[in-house]
């Protein structure tokens, strides 16, 4: 192994992993001397029950959980980041714990910026203005989807993004009974993002020691319980690998960046506000394919992690990194058992990959230029790789 | 002066990038299948225009089609109807208008135009009974619509016209016709994209009488009676215009005040069509031939200017919680003279006012004062700041900047001035009207709200009403004639009259479908076939006048899936959905899925909402 000339990387979060991990929950908060939390989630969540599980948690504790904060639905404004925030100061609570998926998450870290930092509106921020001080504990407990975003130090709420390493959540705890999926289009398209971010992250121009350390597990956990995952949503020893992985490649993709997939993929969503997960799952197999055509290196780790080390060994070492993209397209295939093959199948109007493809080229788009995002985009229009 | 029977039976097609046009017979199973206005226009479009094609490109088409009643002396039937591919929300869009146009149109000798290509310049057409002339619009691009129709209206007796709101391509530019308006989707911004500014229709070059003279006229004096006895359509609507709302939705709860956080305001009042009428003194101003006249004008500081209808002073009033009927009527006009559709407008403003006070984005507007408001209607009507942005309506502005959750639209079409929380059946008819956020596809709230014949918080039953409204409404705009003869030939037979509202609450509560399918609806029918000439056979004929309206409503779904439209698509703002009113101690919210759910079984959708392939066989609608 090479050690870079250079390289950076922040390792957060802590994750505390496992079936009964959710019982843990007093002793974390204790560790950062918390109390009272605040708990952001989803009515879906309180119905499906979960939320009841993660009340249990503290049956036996000396915390109390000072209020739930449960209608958040898909999308984090400032509206409901102000309540919560309010609800947090009447309340007297000292923590968060945001129990849900990507806007639950990016909520929670807006409600701890407002009560933190006690402010009414997010606007400095967006200026520029830089997060002053420590924040309070912010834990999640992930359920349902998620957008990539959870355990970076970035938070979209109204669909502006502000990044600051104080944005961190503290702790994450992944426990099978909130992992599991209640339905497969739900953890494909989480899955997508996943496989997309450590893709990403591992097939970077300049690689780190540290982020392979996570994009490497990431992928072998998709490799290996993706398949089963979507014969069997609630399968829960398979949303729990999955679920670690996504918390791997997230923390992964906040040391690298996007890359053309995100960027293409959100282009799209903006543009036609179909969730970024399917955009993902719909180009990906097409990007890959963009990818093997361009002649971009690949490096060899990508088919380390998705073969094993056997198949890998085996290998002779020119056949590796189109191998390992093979691999990376048939796992990205594995979705589209569940999400829409094209994106004419999903009725995303044609007269709008033009300026998406625009859009996405203005944006980085890992280099690629706008006729090739067009390009890519066609195909997968089409669905004709 | 030629006399036609019944309809003329031919449709226009005009390409603008050939300066060609043609004449096409309409096919007799398209006119029994789809009937007119609303129904051939979609099917017109159905048959022509490709999925997926951009709203403002050349490929786009509109198609502005009359019903059989027009020219005929049918009370309130001086309506047309327009469809196109909205630029707002990227589907399908479908409005009524009901100006002089479409009078002139089918004197000309044409059921209809089906408008495509984009012209080379600013253009006029000039239609008669031979086709049309191509003129350059030079002289008038850049004029507002009253200038513009005034000029317009020296070659025909009947003109359409943009304003600079159109030219700007502002995405709810809308297409004025003598004072009225094709109001919503974003039709004003497709003919600006195709540089066409205006159109005008010689008229009186034929004359539409009725093939069964005799019934025709029995039934239209029977229906002009119960025009004439219904206390909506002779009372208050007559008096007051559709302004005679605000009272009756203030005290119900579901007036939108201070972008529909409220439900009522004591001040609302202020702007009802009582006090409006008192204070500037209003008389008739209405489409033709009308013996409901909603539509009034009155004095408005010395000058004789259009009352605003219910729905601008629900959403420029109320909303923004400003409560000056003058100011109102000053902003409708100056929308009416830039060509904009004031309930988009209203919704647009009210996001930016939240949005600003959210820190969201800088402007000077601020809920309860008229200061900046002007200004700001004018930017958007001519692209200038942040104004270009607001043209693209709340959804785009919110997908921009933030505050989707208070951007209160449905598939990007901003809500009318009826808060659902207070009548949960019309959530459902917004959440799945075609166009997007619509109170004309199902009136439900009428019965919820106003007439105490449902109740306005309970599901049961819902869905079964908002198809049943859908298909009854989707067959009226095919007629064509206007909705609000509705209140008389729904509510003035007198099984219905006699029956206390309490016990059709009750069973409505009960036993809905019976309820509704004892609804005697015959008055439509028969104009239709004493119009064209067809056999009429009680009950038979007004099952089959609502299954041509229920063809017509799913085949504009089927057309919007065809753009993406899916389960997604049907839903409400996230505050309908998760708050209360402020108005309301039980904060009572849209309780939306589960009625979602038996609305598609009703309608035979699947899971995802798209029409079955077994539902569009049953109607007629060929699968494409």
């Amino acid at each position: 192994m090479q050690i870079p000339d250079s390289y950076e990387f922040l390792l957060y979060p802590k994750i505390v992993s496992g079936r009964c991990a959710l019982e843990n929950l007093p002793t974390e908060l204790d560790g950062h001397n918390a109390q009272k939390p605040l708990v952001i989630t989803s009515q879906a969540l309180a119905r499906s029950g979960r939320t009841k599980a993660l009340i249990k948690a503290f049956y036996d504790s000396a915390v109390v959980i000072g209020a739930i904060f449960d209608p958040v639905l898909d999308y984090a404004g400032i509206s409901q980041a102000r309540q919560a925030a309010r609800l947090f100061g009447n309340r007297g609570c000292d923590a968060i714990i945001a129990l849900g998926g990507g806007p639950v998450v990016a909520l929670a870290k807006a409600v701890n910026l407002l009560a933190s930092e006690k402010r009414e509106t997010l606007q400095p921020y967006y200026d520029g203005t830089p997060i002053a001080g420590p924040l309070k504990p912010l834990i999640v407990v992930p359920s349902g989807p998620t957008d990539g975003q959870e355990a970076t130090p970035a938070m979209t709420v109204d669909n502006r993004t502000i990044v600051s390493d104080s944005l961190y959540p503290g702790v994450f705890v992944l426990d099978g009974r909130m992992t599991s999926a209640d339905d497969g289009r739900d953890l494909a398209e989480s899955a997508a993002i996943t496989l997309a971010q450590a893709f990403t992250a591992l097939t970077m121009a300049r690689p780190s020691p540290m982020v392979d350390a996570l994009a490497h597990p990431a992928l072998a956990l998709l490799a290996q319980y993706l398949a089963p995952a979507l014969r069997r949503p609630a399968d829960k020893t398979a949303g729990l690998a999955l679920a670690n992985a996504a918390v791997m490649a997230s923390a992964a993709s906040a040391n690298t960046g996007p890359g053309l997939f995100q960027v293409l993929a959100a282009a799209l969503a903006d543009a036609t506000g179909i969730c970024l997960g399917t955009c993902l799952g719909i180009l990906l197999p097409f990007g890959m394919a963009a990818l093997q055509k361009a002649d971009q290196p690949v490096r060899d780790e990508l088919c380390l992690c998705l073969a094993g080390t056997e198949r890998y060994s085996a290998m002779a070492a020119p056949d590796r990194p189109v191998r390992g993209l093979e691999l990376a397209a048939a796992l990205a295939r594995e979705l589209q058992a569940v999400l829409p093959a094209s994106l004419k199948a999903m009725r995303v109007q044609h007269y709008l990959l033009e300026p998406v493809a625009r859009t996405a080229a203005e944006k980085g788009a890992g280099g690629f230029t706008a006729d090739e995002c067009r390009a890519i985009l066609t195909r997968a229009w089409e669905a004709n790789a | 002066m030629k006399t036609i029977a019944g309809s003329n039976n031919r449709i226009l097609e005009i390409n603008l990038s050939h300066q060609q046009f043609k004449e096409t017979p309409i096919d007799p199973r398209d006119r029994e299948l789809f009937m007119g206005g609303k129904g051939l226009g979609l099917k017109l479009l159905y048959d022509r225009l490709t999925p997926g094609v951009d709203p403002l490109g050349e490929h786009n088409m509109i198609a502005l089609c009359t019903g059989v009643l027009m020219a005929t002396g049918a009370p309130c039937s001086g309506r047309f109807e327009a469809v196109t591919k909205s630029p707002l929300t990227g589907i399908m869009a479908t409005a009524s208008c009901g100006g002089p146009f479409g009078m002139a149109l089918k004197t000309s000798g044409w059921d209809g135009l089906v408008i495509t290509g984009k012209a080379a310049a600013p253009t006029y057409l000039v239609i008669d009974s031979q086709g049309v002339q191509f003129k350059p619009a030079d002289a008038i691009w850049g004029q507002d619509t009253e200038a513009a129709q005034e000029k317009l209206l020296q070659e025909g007796k009947g003109a359409l016209v943009i304003g600079q709101a159109g030219e700007n391509l502002v995405r709810f530019a809308n297409i004025r016709s003598g004072h009225r308006y094709l109001g919503r989707g974003g039709m004003g911004a497709v003919l600006g994209a195709k540089q066409l500014k205006g159109i005008v229709a010689k008229g009186g070059e034929v004359r539409i009488v009725p093939v069964h003279k005799e019934r025709f006229t029995k039934i239209n004096k029977r229906l002009g009676r119960s025009i004439n006895q219904n206390a909506v359509t002779s009372g208050s609507f007559r008096s007051y215009g559709t302004n005679a709302n605000v009272h009756l939705s203030n005290a119900a709860g579901i007036l939108p005040v201070r972008n529909f956080t409220g439900g009522s305001h004591g001040e609302a009042h202020k702007v009802s069509g009582e006090t409006m009428a008192a204070q500037f003194k209003t008389t008739w101003e209405t489409c033709k031939p009308c013996i409901i006249k909603c539509g009034h004008k009155g004095t408005i500081n010395g000058q004789m200017r259009p009352i605003p209808e219910y729905e601008t002073i629900g959403l420029l009033g109320p909303n923004l919680e400003i409560f000056d009927p003058v100011v109102i009527s000053e902003w409708n006009e100056l929308c009416g003279k830039y060509g904009m559709d004031t309930i988009t407008l209203g919704g647009t403003l009210a996001w930016a006012m939240e949005a600003t006070e959210k820190g969201l984005i800088d402007t000077d507007l601020k809920f309860g004062s008229p200061q900046g408001v002007s200004e700001m209607i004018e930017r958007i009507a001519l692209g200038q700041g942040i104004g270009k942005d607001l043209a693209m309506g709340s959804r785009w502005a919110s997908r921009k900047y933030g505050g989707e959750d208070f951007a209160m639209h449905v598939k990007g079409l901003e809500l009318p001035a009826y808060d659902p929380r207070g009548a949960v059946g019309q959530g459902l008819a917004y959440a799945t009207a075609n166009r997007g956020g619509c109170h004309l596809s199902a009136y439900v709230l009428a019965l919820e709200a106003f007439f105490g014949m449902a109740d306005p918080y309970s599901v049961r039953w819902k869905p079964y009403m908002v198809k049943f409204f859908e298909d009854v409404y989707a067959a009226v705009n095919c007629l064509h004639i206007c909705h609000f003869t509705a209140f008389a030939v729904e509510l003035e037979p007198p099984l219905i009259k006699l029956t206390p509202n309490f016990v059709v609450k009750i069973l409505n509560q009960i036993v809905s479908p019976l309820a509704l399918n004892l609804l005697d609806l015959s008055f439509w029918p028969e104009l239709w076939h004493a119009v064209l000439g067809k056999h009429y056979t009680p009950y038979i004929s007004m099952i089959k006048f609502r299954k041509a309206g229920e063809r017509v409503h799913v085949l504009e779904r089927y057309m919007n899936t065809r753009e993406g439209i899916s389960r997604k698509d049907d839903t409400l703002p996230q505050r309908l959905l998760t708050e209360g009113r402020r108005c309301d101690s039980e904060q009572h919210t849209v309780p939306l899925a589960p009625m979602l759910e038996k609305y598609y079984k009703i309608r035979g959708f699947d899971a995802d909402g798209i029409p079955t392939p077994r539902t569009l066989k049953r109607l007629g609608i060929p699968v494409k």
